[in-house]
């Protein structure tokens, strides 16, 4: 059973490039602060234009 | 995160940090504290295993010390995400794994290195390329190695244009090989009816752009493909100092280059790297290098970035929330628009 308390735990504030704790968001934790950035994706126009 | 650090950084007491020029030396600046964080952070992470993790504690110190005078892998912000994640998730032989990894992870010390995406489905390299620059999209796309027509092309094409900006804009070369230690050649699928991409950079593969080597836009195009990625990479470095903009990442507002609705951090990006592609278009121009149909060309895409930016710049100024420094440096982007109008 996997166990519920971390073996090595980290303050989230000497990390580098992730988004602060404290937002609520639990995914704040392990995303990258800033995501890729992609241009002329090709995905067909939306029917209105 | 750094976000919150009182530091002054060296290039906050230059008289204009945020200026919208290029600058090769105060890249240089921004990559220290980009390695100064990812040290620090490591070292810390490391002050932390106890003893709980098999690992070279002399081989890492020894990288880290050389990470300190000089450029490191973009896959190094890569694996050091993944190893937070691992210790997140308890999977400490993933941990390990990843510091046995971390200095045998070699550095181009001198940028641009030209290379085809490793296989993903192959190499450990390639994979991790293809995950750090897909964490953006909403749907899944295929990332893959060029092939070496393409591959050929493309490489001609990034060749004629460093050539180009050697001429007309040695400025904004100089910031690039300083900024791009990787250009990573990879393809996307073929099929119209398929999301794919042009270029791509993200913040956990600093001193990484990859670019879609099926694209054929000639030495014009690459040019504003160049600035355009390298513009992201320097937003990124930026960031390590805090965040551009204080919307929610859930708040999506439509964007000037690509067809899905973005949160406002990449509305703001595409906003100011336009800004830069009409930058190097204009030099080039300006310096009377250009003709015939690259002229033409030259000519016309600068009139669509001019476009591309206003539509940008009205969603950022109408929506945006922007931080001192986002502020700073938008202001700089849209005063040069303004004084090339």
């Amino acid at each position: 059973m996997k166990s519920t308390t971390k073996q090595i735990k980290l303050d989230k504030t000497k990390l580098f490039g992730f988004n602060q704790a404290g937002s609520g968001k639990a995914q704040a934790k392990t995303r990258p602060m800033i995501g890729s950035k992609a241009v002329g994706s090709k995905l067909p126009p939306p029917p209105e234009d | 995160m750094n976000s919150g650090s009182t530091k002054t950084a060296p290039w906050q007491t230059s008289p204009n940090p945020y200026g919208f020029e290029p600058s090769a030396e105060r890249v240089r600046q921004l990559s220290r504290r980009m390695r100064s964080g990812l040290i620090d952070s490591l070292r810390y992470i490391v002050g932390q295993t106890n003893g709980q993790i098999e690992f070279s504690p002399e081989k890492l110190e020894q990288y880290l010390a050389q990470a300190a005078q000089g450029p490191v892998s973009p896959q190094a912000f890569c694996l050091y995400h993944d190893l937070v994640v691992a210790l997140e998730t308890d999977d400490l032989a993933a941990a390990s794994k990843l510091l046995n990894e971390l200095p045998d992870l070699q550095a181009p010390q001198n940028g641009p290195v030209v290379i085809d995406l490793p296989n993903p489905q192959k190499t450990t390299a390639g994979q991790r390329y293809a995950r750090f620059i897909e964490t953006d999209f909403s749907a899944g796309f295929a990332i893959l190695p060029p092939s070496p027509k393409a591959s050929a092309n493309c490489r001609a094409q990034i060749r004629d244009a460093f050539a180009l900006m050697d001429a007309g804009d040695p400025e904004l070369a100089a910031e690039i090989r300083a900024l791009v230690l990787e250009i990573i050649l990879a393809a996307g699928t073929e099929d119209p009816k398929k999301m794919t991409f042009d270029g791509a950079s993200a913040f956990m593969l600093w001193g990484a752009i990859m670019i879609n080597a099926n694209r054929n836009d000639g030495e014009i195009g690459m040019v504003q493909m160049l600035a355009h990625e390298s513009a992201h990479d320097l937003l990124f470095g930026f960031c390590a100092d805090g965040p551009l903009v204080e919307n929610s990442p859930e708040e999506l507002f439509p964007s000037p280059l690509r067809v899905d609705p973005r949160p406002m951090e990449g509305i703001y990006h595409a906003t100011f790297v336009t800004a830069r592609m009409h930058r190097a278009v204009k030099k080039l121009i300006d310096a009377g290098i250009l003709a015939g149909k690259s002229l033409e060309k030259a000519r016309k895409d600068l009139a669509e970035n001019a476009r591309l930016f206003a539509k940008g710049i009205d969603v950022v100024h109408r929506h945006g929330k922007l931080s001192p420094m986002g502020e700073a440096l938008m202001r700089g982007a849209s005063d040069y628009m303004a004084s090339a109008a």
